[in-house]
């Protein structure tokens, strides 16, 4: 029973990941092919950064499925956030298939040159 | 008398599946596609997120089509990776297609990291009925 309870639901997708991180940021690449605006959430709750994202199959029952590698479902995943980062500046974007998720370091964390003065 | 010959092709072949399903299931080439048929267009479907599109390449010989590409990090320096999961590199794939098609009449589009090329059949390909007379 339970085996046939898990084909009724929509299959989960760990979406591959880069995460980089530049003098400012904290970068996130995460590939979510097929995923449109609409239906991409990423949240920030608690500490942790959930992207959450569907790809829908296309439903046409007239067409012979002669190949399929890949599955269609619902991406998710879910990171901690060090308190490092300054949530309330995180910002996402989606392009061909591939989020960036921006997540901005906190002011004290930043590298600073310090000025010498003359003496 | 009975004789039987050795056909050492057949030997061959035997062996290789044994051996694939010694293995599991034979290891998808990237990118993963899906192959439909309607009404006699076939449609490939690529899972190619993030590609620039000027280095996509594709071409179709009687009923294969070969996908080429590469895909290059957009940023290599000044940055310090904590986690690699994303595929880079170049890639070439072979589709075998079902039938041979029209090259002149094939359309390709590249949204949402999804490449989808639209293949019809060749007109030669097609059935013909012969009038008797």
């Amino acid at each position: 029973m339970a085996e046939e309870k898990q084909t009724n639901e929509v299959k989960k997708i760990v979406p591959p990941v880069d995460i980089y991180e530049t003098d400012n940021d904290i970068i996130l690449l995460a590939d979510m092919p097929g995923v449109t605006k609409e239906n991409l959430h990423v949240d920030v709750n608690n500490e942790e950064l959930t992207i959450n994202g569907l790809f829908l199959e296309d439903e046409d029952n007239n067409s012979n499925k002669l190949v399929k590698e890949y599955i269609c479902g619902q991406y998710l995943r879910t990171f901690t956030l060090s308190d490092l980062i300054a949530q309330d500046k995180i910002n996402a974007k989606l392009d061909n298939g591939v989020l960036t998720v921006t997540l901005p370091k906190q002011e004290k964390v930043k590298p600073r040159k310090i000025e010498i003065e003359a003496g | 008398m009975r004789l039987t010959f050795w056909d050492p092709f057949r030997e061959m072949a035997m062996m290789q599946k044994a051996l694939d399903s010694a293995f599991g299931t034979p290891r998808i080439t990237y990118p993963p596609i899906e192959v439909t048929d309607k009404d006699e267009i076939i449609t490939v479907k690529a899972i190619l997120p993030g590609v620039d599109k000027s280095t996509l390449d594709l071409t179709v010989l009687g009923d294969s089509l070969t996908i080429s590409g590469e895909k290059n990090p957009s940023i290599t320096e000044g940055i310090t990776y904590i986690r690699r999961e994303r595929p880079y590199g170049k890639f070439r794939k072979l589709v075998d297609l079902p039938y041979n098609v029209d090259q002149d009449k094939i359309t390709a589009t590249y949204s949402n990291g999804i490449l989808t090329v639209t293949l019809p059949k060749a007109e030669s390909a097609k059935p013909r009925q012969i009038a008797v007379e």
